[in-house]
């Protein structure tokens, strides 16, 4: 059982989600170094796509719970699901890192190039990496938390629609870009290269529902001190009152 | 003495131009977004398909573009022009065959049936590499000068790479025909 | 096995970034707890829903 005087943000499902994580790390690279095969064009260069597509997946995953968060805030003033969308935004803009950084690693042996300005599917997730950043400075911007809350939401709702945008885009765009079509939905991966990819979207998984747990109960008491703070301003003001 | 009991704000820990930081951060990237959108308006990657290119010859005539098609093996040739060391081959895309020149090095992953997206222009006359005689052959070449190898979103294991790659050759009409496999 | 280098570089810096911010989350979570009145620590329930 939990006590009541805890001084952490973890909890009996947070050390076993964490437990998980480590434990599913070590298999993936296992799995990604040394039993998946290489690929016969890109050759082991391939073994990039184990935490490049869980990355991507859970960018996706990240913004849309932003997104969920920002239209219950719009709509309900939920303070609860203001600090999901903020939490969930964090980790967002880590996994877009991540997924533009091992794309563009991935790139360099495979495409012959890290970056291409012109590129529909690499500037769309770059511009909404961007957002994403300006969303977590627009959330610490100050003002009141109504304000405060509702300028990020807009910000987190504009974002979340670049997302089928930018999954789309390499249908739409065909000629526009040089990145394949969704590995999982269109491509053909089978045997150990498939189950690999597949641990590698549960343990990010994983992490998320670790990292979208402990960042939401910071932020929770974050805005518990504010209010701690304030009510200690108050008395503090009031006893300075009554000495005079 | 005090003339209020109305609270103060809470110190945030900020001063000077650490309380304007996010204000300058969240400035700087809608000025990033907004020159990404424009670039993306403007100067869009945009690769012609070989047949395409074929098609719009004479409207591109000695513009700069970029061709996509998927380089035939057996006809990439390593060879010279003076001094200048090329990969010259033929590219196939929709049915047309294109002759190209590249110039430097080939992309590390270059090779026969994967998609390259490449930087150059058309040219009038014979490629003059040694050894080339060019599959399209048909006076005019794409010389090129960056290469770039655009994978599809198959990953084919190492163990049926043999019999995939047979079938892979026996679906392409045009390099069957013109290689004699 | 090939691109050894890019493949080293792509993923010892996902799992460093990750293990950073794992780290980073699990302080900012016990020095904000510090400070917090055990009573005020209740972080599903809320009186502004």
């Amino acid at each position: 059982m939990e006590s009541d005087i805890v001084e952490h943000t973890g909890s009996r499902t947070t050390r076993l989600l964490g437990a998980s994580v480590f434990v599913g790390l070590v298999a993936l690279v296992l799995l990604g170094f040394f039993v998946a095969p290489p690929d016969d064009d890109q050759l082991d260069a391939v073994r990039m796509i184990f935490i490049h597509v869980p990355s991507a997946i859970f960018t996706y995953v990240a913004f849309v719970t932003t997104a969920i968060g920002s239209v219950m805030w719009l709509l309900r003033r939920s303070i609860w699901w203001d600090t999901v969308a903020g939490a969930a935004a964090e980790i967002g803009v880590l996994f877009c890192g991540l997924t533009l950084f091992t794309g563009s690693v991935w790139g360099r042996p495979t495409w012959n190039t890290y970056w291409d300005w012109g590129d529909v599917r690499l500037v769309t997730t770059l511009i909404l990496f961007l957002m994403m950043i300006g969303y977590l400075s627009v959330r610490s911007l100050g003002g009141s938390v109504e304000a405060t809350a509702t300028r990020a939401a807009v910000v987190g709702v504009l974002g979340a629609a670049l997302l089928p945008i930018i999954n789309r885009s390499v249908e739409w765009w065909e000629n526009n870009t040089l990145h394949q079509k969704s590995s999982l939905t269109d491509g053909k991966l089978e045997g150990m290269t498939l189950f690999t990819l597949f641990v590698g979207i549960v343990v990010w998984g994983l992490f998320f529902a670790w990292s979208l747990i402990h960042r939401f109960r910071i932020s929770w008491l974050e805005r518990e001190l504010r209010t701690t703070d304030l009510d200690q301003a108050l008395r503090d003001r009031r006893a300075e009152g009554h000495r005079v | 003495m005090t003339d209020t009991l109305s609270p103060r704000a809470p110190r945030t820990g900020r001063r000077g131009s650490r309380r304007w930081l996010p204000a300058i951060i969240a400035v700087g990237v809608l000025a990033a977004v907004v020159v990404l959108v424009l670039n993306l308006f403007t100067g869009a990657l945009f690769f012609y398909n070989v047949d395409e290119a074929i098609e719009q010859r004479s409207d591109l005539g000695d513009d700069r573009f970029t061709l996509q098609g998927i380089p035939i093996e057996c006809s990439i040739t390593k060879g010279t022009i003076g001094d200048e060391v090329v990969t010259a081959f033929s590219v196939s895309f929709g049915g047309a065959i294109v002759d190209v020149v590249h110039r430097g090095d080939p992309a590390e992953l270059f090779k026969g049936g994967v998609s390259v997206v490449l930087d150059g222009a058309w040219v009038e006359g014979d490629p003059g590499v040694a050894g080339f005689d060019g599959l399209a052959n048909d006076g005019w070449y794409y010389s090129s000068d960056r290469m770039r190898v655009k994978h599809d979103e198959d990953y084919i294991n190492e163990d049926e790479y043999d019999s995939r790659l047979a079938e892979s050759r026996s679906q392409s009409q045009i390099a069957s025909e013109v290689c004699g496999t | 096995m090939t691109h050894l280098g890019y493949l080293l570089v792509g993923w010892g810096v996902t799992l460093g970034v990750g293990a950073i911010y794992a780290a980073s989350l699990i302080r900012r979570g016990r020095r904000l707890a510090a400070r917090v009145p055990a009573a005020r620590r209740r972080w599903m329930t809320t009186e502004d829903e």
